[in-house]
């Protein structure tokens, strides 16, 4: 069997912009920043900090009997998922669904749960503590709910590879596709690590946005000369994907392709990017495509406003596309939506996918004066139209090295 | 008032651990008052196995109990009530 086409057939999202993928992509493109200022720890330790909470209502989703073995963070994956396989008119086709595969990315899993279940611990001194902990904090929880809510009988895989977790899902999704493997995947990743003692954390590492004068909105500015970090946040977003042949049998209404991923590792440094791995990832994933920089017109950054990575990854993008680099828009949505670490890469796809879809490329929000080492188009302020956009890229870089670039394609026979 | 079939009056309750195993039921659990019988089983009020043992630990807590794992053998509603009764009654003896 050779290459088979993977189409791109359903969406869903749950993030600091809502739940609803339109609306999600118009906010963004307007540049409307959905971070905001919120009090975080307790006693001596509490502080006001610029987080990206997912504005959604759980109770529309989950009952409360369903929420004792969830964290927030399948919650969120389930929500997302049910949106996708809705809008690929999946909803109740056991018939489809019971030969998919569900795969995932999270980072740290149940977060709030941890927390929760250390914190009883360590007070209370005792060793009677919840049943239900460990089925919340895995990791593969969200994965698993999917499967089990939605008779998902195939592969239930999850990959924690830091902010490139859910671009890995989505890429090996994209593989066990193209290369026979399955004829669907519901693929994405989740991510709910708001509690108190992990923002703290993040915090210690200087790579947390700090308020900005003119407000949380103001306060996540990628590739900016005043840039100070990203805006921690939480969300879920799941695609469907699907072989051509599964898709256009069913009559499925495909909203994109997937055409390439690559994928590599630093092999350098725990958190610290390289300018070298970036452009492996890039470049494997251009390859994989089968097309030439210059037929790229978008590229989605993983640029999450710290002083390195934003360089980093504007060297290896200039390494990876010559003199291209210039005539690229690049922008960095993470300026509006926060970081989603474990969902980010799926949601920044999902939104690279609407971007070629209607032709129309969101901006780099709160860039108004470049750092000098960051020369590239990155559409600040609101988005552009581009109505002959066909390929755009998007990047996750994540803690330990691990890179993955993945290349869409708008719809076009 | 059949919604609430075990409160429908107050003083025909016995005393007990029921009405506040039924509050639990019905706040946290989010189990539809008008379901709740002495005779459903903790299935039949939508709790799996994993849920079930929430609820054990929750009315551990709120009775400052400690049900023994072979005594966790409760199908129905009564029977879950009836156990810890026993307890609590073993308590203040």
């Amino acid at each position: 069997m050779g290459r088979r086409r993977v189409l791109v057939t359903g969406m869903g999202f749950v993030t600091p912009h809502g739940d609803q993928a339109d609306r999600i992509f118009e906010r963004v493109y307007a540049g409307e920043s959905a971070v905001g200022l919120y009090r975080s720890g307790r006693g001596a330790a509490e502080a006001d900090v610029v987080l990206g909470k997912a504005d959604w209502n759980p109770d529309t989703y989950v009952t409360p009997i369903q929420k004792l073995a969830m964290d927030p963070v399948a919650q969120m994956a389930y929500a997302a998922a049910r949106h996708a396989l809705a809008q690929a008119g999946l909803t109740g086709r056991a018939d489809l669904l019971s030969s998919a595969g569900v795969y995932m990315g999270c980072g740290l899993g149940g977060a709030a749960t941890y927390e929760q279940g250390y914190e009883s611990y360590f007070t209370k001194n005792s060793r009677r503590q919840k049943p239900t902990i460990v089925p919340r904090v895995m990791p593969n929880a969200p994965a698993a709910h999917i499967s089990m809510a939605f008779g998902i009988r195939g592969p239930s895989l999850t990959y924690s590879v830091a902010c490139t977790s859910s671009a890995a899902a989505l890429g090996e999704a994209y593989r066990a596709i193209r290369d026979g493997y399955l004829e669907c995947v519901v693929a994405g990743g989740a991510e709910a690590m708001l509690a108190e003692a992990v923002v703290i954390a993040w915090e210690s590492m200087g790579v947390i946005a700090k308020l900005h004068p003119d407000g949380p909105a103001a306060s996540v500015r990628p590739f900016d000369a005043a840039r100070t970090g990203f805006a921690l946040a939480e969300g879920a977003a799941v695609l469907i994907l699907e072989s051509e042949e599964r898709a256009r049998e069913r009559g499925a209404v495909p909203l994109g392709e997937i055409v390439g991923y690559g994928s590599s590792s630093d092999a350098h440094n725990l958190t610290q990017p390289s300018r070298e791995g970036q452009a492996h990832a890039m470049r494997a994933a251009l390859a994989d495509a089968g097309v030439p920089p210059e037929a790229v017109g978008y590229i989605n950054a993983h640029a999450t406003a710290t002083k390195v990575g934003d360089v980093v990854e504007v060297q290896a993008v200039k390494d990876t596309f010559g003199a291209q680099a210039s005539r690229l828009a690049v922008s960095s949505t993470k300026s509006m939506h926060g970081h989603l670490v474990g969902a980010a890469g799926a949601l920044e796809l999902g939104l690279t996918l609407m971007a070629v879809a209607r032709g129309r490329i969101p901006p780099t929000a709160n860039l108004t004066q470049p750092d000098a080492e960051c020369d590239l188009d990155f559409v600040p302020g609101r988005g552009r139209e581009a109505p002959e956009l066909e390929y755009a890229l998007s990047n996750s870089f994540g803690f330990g090295g691990s890179n993955a670039s993945l290349v869409v394609r708008r719809i076009v026979d | 008032m059949a919604a609430f079939p075990l409160l429908s009056n107050p003083k025909e309750v016995p005393v007990g651990s029921q009405p506040q195993i039924v509050e639990v039921l019905v706040q946290k659990y989010g189990v539809d008052a008008g379901k709740v019988s002495l005779d459903a089983t903790l299935a039949d009020l939508g709790l799996d196995s994993l849920s079930v043992a929430e609820l054990v630990f929750d009315i551990e807590d709120l009775f400052g109990i400690e049900v023994k794992a072979d005594d966790a053998e409760f199908k129905t509603l009564g029977e879950a009530i009836a156990l810890v009764d026993r307890y609590l009654a073993a308590k203040g003896a």
